[in-house]
């Protein structure tokens, strides 16, 4: 692999260079968080701006979050398309992350989409594990090349073809990360990317991780006890 | 910045005078699609580029002088392109520097489309409805969309083809759009530039399903033709219109093909039309400008004419004109998009009992016999209802397009399956067209 399949860009050189290595090395798995990691921005959340027509949801979910109630502040992010049909909740996310993209709430982050391309071509299999509802972030994975079916999510339960408000499956939070890869995918990633605390178990349970960012100076002090490369975060938006 | 001239290696010479590239930049409408300014001074020019420093491709030749933009075709999303300027100056090729840029990311609102298998060369045009979002999509062998056009929320698209007379050096689409269900006349075939700008429109009145380029440089397109019995109310048979260029001109409406249908024709078929009763139901029109006479599908009748450009009819075949079709599994019903595909061979996508099938039928029409030699269907068996349509590529290999399964496949000249290619979210393809190359080469 040479400099046209993966290039360097942002990436902090000896980052670059050992990334260039585990995926020479591969085949293998690949696990990554989405929002912040693969992309700038959080998508859940301008999903959430673009269904809650008078800021109740937004007003909750920001409410719980700062309380601490994490996973019940995704859960009720992702209740949003409760009540949408799937093929309309997905004509939505697929607007929704055009709009999100043209007003600068999330940004695409080329070094991400060149390093799934490259990790393809290396005969990697690559997977989204995100905490956001699963179909905007399919919608969003799309832009990397990745099919619907390598993205998990948060999983709303479904009726007669229409989403409910309650969850189906592991959640993808925490330790529901490494639940639901060992539900869908059924192996210990070879590699796993992430920003926030979040994502810790599915790092830890990786076998090789970076940390973009990271988000909180726990996570970072942890990636620096656990031999984790850390790159600086490529832009904030 | 200078040429390379590669005569003598190792020694860079300043070929006067001088051409240059003036700006690199991505087109406004389609973000696969590289623009590049250039300054050309005397001598042939082309563009190499490709997604690694190694090129790989390259644009027709420039021989005019002066500024020209060109547009870099068959690019995917989010990836470098390499690009260097090339000149032939009398016998000496000379390159200049290296630029690049990055094609941008895609839309959301593109289908997502995955392949599986190896289509050996070229690009396909598909017509993509059913899902979020209407829209024209070229793909490339590996399932990369390399150029994509939407359309208006309120039209479906139900034929895309690459303009037969293109500017030179580019390509052109073709599109029909039109209502669901002809109660709002908005049909229209749109003609698109490689840069995704529209760049004509002709009204095409209640147009529906299919349109062909031809004879010669007209268009032609099946309308439908609402006409009142008495009993009955309005019922919809179709015509064929020719559009010269100045006028719609109608060639031949099948009121005149058949007589006028009682009720208890009628009665045969589904009622889905508001603006009358299903009567004929044409389905499919292609001008063969080798052979000089459209071929017209009709569905209901399980009928397919060849009309010259005048509306004579030339032959019609179908089970209720005397054809006997061997083996009798492969009697025509409710066929489409019937095209020829040698001599007298004919290939269409049938309704038979076992599922939807590709035939090659090969007609004698001198004792009306359609001996189908080659018969295929997906594996499932199923019935594919809306759209599709097959094609012969002229090397021998099959195109085939199972419409409302969003489905399209590549057979090879033996007629194994190459290539699958397969959409998400209920997206499927009205038509599916191939060319080798998108700047027209041969």
């Amino acid at each position: 692999m040479d400099e046209n399949d993966f290039p360097a860009r942002r990436w902090l050189p000896e980052h670059h260079e050992w990334l260039t290595r585990q995926l020479a090395d591969g085949p293998g798995l690949l696990c990554l968080d989405w929002d912040e990691t693969c992309a700038a921005g959080d998508i859940g959340e301008a999903l959430i701006r673009s269904l809650d027509e008078n800021g109740e949801v937004w007003a909750s979910y920001t409410s719980k979050l700062e309380s601490g109630d994490v996973l019940e502040a995704f859960v009720d992010a992702a209740a949003v398309l409760s009540g949408m049909d799937v093929v309309e909740a997905a004509a939505h996310c697929r607007t929704c992350v055009d709009e999100a993209i043209r007003v600068g709430d999330v940004a695409v982050r080329p070094e991400i989409q060149d390093l799934i391309r490259a990790a393809e071509a290396c005969s990697w299999e690559v997977w989204v594990v995100s905490a956001s509802v699963q179909p905007v972030v399919a919608a969003f994975a799309s832009l990397y090349g990745l099919a619907s079916n390598r993205v998990i999510g948060m999983n709303l339960a479904q009726e007669q073809g229409r989403y409910l408000a309650y969850l189906e499956g592991p959640n993808s939070y925490r330790q529901g990360k490494v639940d639901a890869i060992e539900q869908f995918i059924g192996r210990q990633p070879d590699l796993a990317i992430g920003d926030a605390m979040t994502d810790l178990e599915m790092l830890s349970f990786s076998k090789k991780a970076l940390v973009i960012g990271p988000s909180s100076s726990e996570l970072r002090r942890i990636a620096h006890s656990m031999g984790w490369p850390i790159q600086p975060v490529f832009e904030s938006i | 910045m200078m040429f390379r001239c590669l005569s003598i290696s190792a020694v860079l010479l300043a070929c006067q005078p001088e051409s240059v590239i003036t700006a690199v930049g991505l087109s406004d409408e389609v973000a696969t699609v590289v623009v590049v300014d250039v300054e050309l001074e005397g001598g042939e020019h082309w563009l190499e580029y490709g997604v690694t420093q190694q090129l790989g491709l390259s644009t027709p030749n420039w021989t005019e002088t002066g500024a020209h933009s060109i547009p870099l075709l068959g690019l995917p999303q989010a990836t470098d392109v390499y690009i260097r300027l090339m000149r032939d100056n009398e016998g000496r090729v000379e390159e200049g520097p290296l630029s690049v840029v990055r094609t941008g990311t895609l839309p959301a609102w593109v289908p997502f489309v995955e392949t599986t298998g190896e289509l050996p060369d070229g690009f396909v045009l598909l017509s993509a409805l059913g899902g979020p979002t209407t829209s024209i999509l070229i793909v490339n062998q590996d399932g990369q969309v390399v150029w994509y056009r939407s359309l208006d929320e309120d039209v479906v698209v139900t034929d895309a083809q690459f303009a037969i007379a293109p500017p030179e050096r580019d390509f052109e689409v073709l599109s029909l759009v039109s209502d669901q269900d002809y109660t709002v006349d908005i049909s229209a075939i749109l003609r698109f530039n490689s840069r995704g700008e529209m760049v004509a429109s002709v009204d095409t009145p209640m147009a529906h399903h299919s349109f062909t380029q031809g004879p010669g440089e007209d268009l032609s397109w099946i309308a439908a033709d609402v006409r009142e019995i008495d009993g009955i109310g309005p019922v919809v048979g179709d015509q064929i219109v020719r559009f010269n260029g100045v006028e719609a001109i109608p060639v031949r409406s099948t009121w005149d093909l058949y007589g006028p249908p009682d009720a208890e024709e009628l009665a045969l078929y589904e009622d889905y039309l508001e603006i009358g009763e299903d009567w004929t139901h044409a389905n499919h029109l292609v001008w063969d400008e080798d052979r000089g006479h459209y071929l017209l599908s009709l569905r209901n009748k399980h009928d397919v004419f060849a009309l010259s450009k005048s509306g004579t009819v030339e032959m019609v075949v179908g089970d209720a004109h005397g054809w006997n079709f061997e083996p009798s599994t492969s009697v025509m019903h409710e066929q489409h998009a019937p095209v020829w595909a040698g001599e007298d061979t004919m290939l269409l996508l049938n309704q038979e009992s076992r599922g939807t099938r590709v035939v090659e039928l090969e007609l004698d029409s001198e004792s009306h016999t359609a001996e189908a030699t080659w018969s295929y269907g997906l594996d499932d068996g199923a019935k594919m209802y809306v759209l599709g349509n097959v094609a012969r590529i002229p090397s021998g290999e099959t195109l085939v397009n199972w419409g409302s399964r969003g489905v399209v496949q590549w057979l090879d000249e033996g007629k194994s399956l190459q290539w699958t290619l397969e959409s998400e979210l209920g997206h499927f393809f009205a038509s599916a067209r191939w060319v080798a190359d998108l700047y027209g080469r041969e």
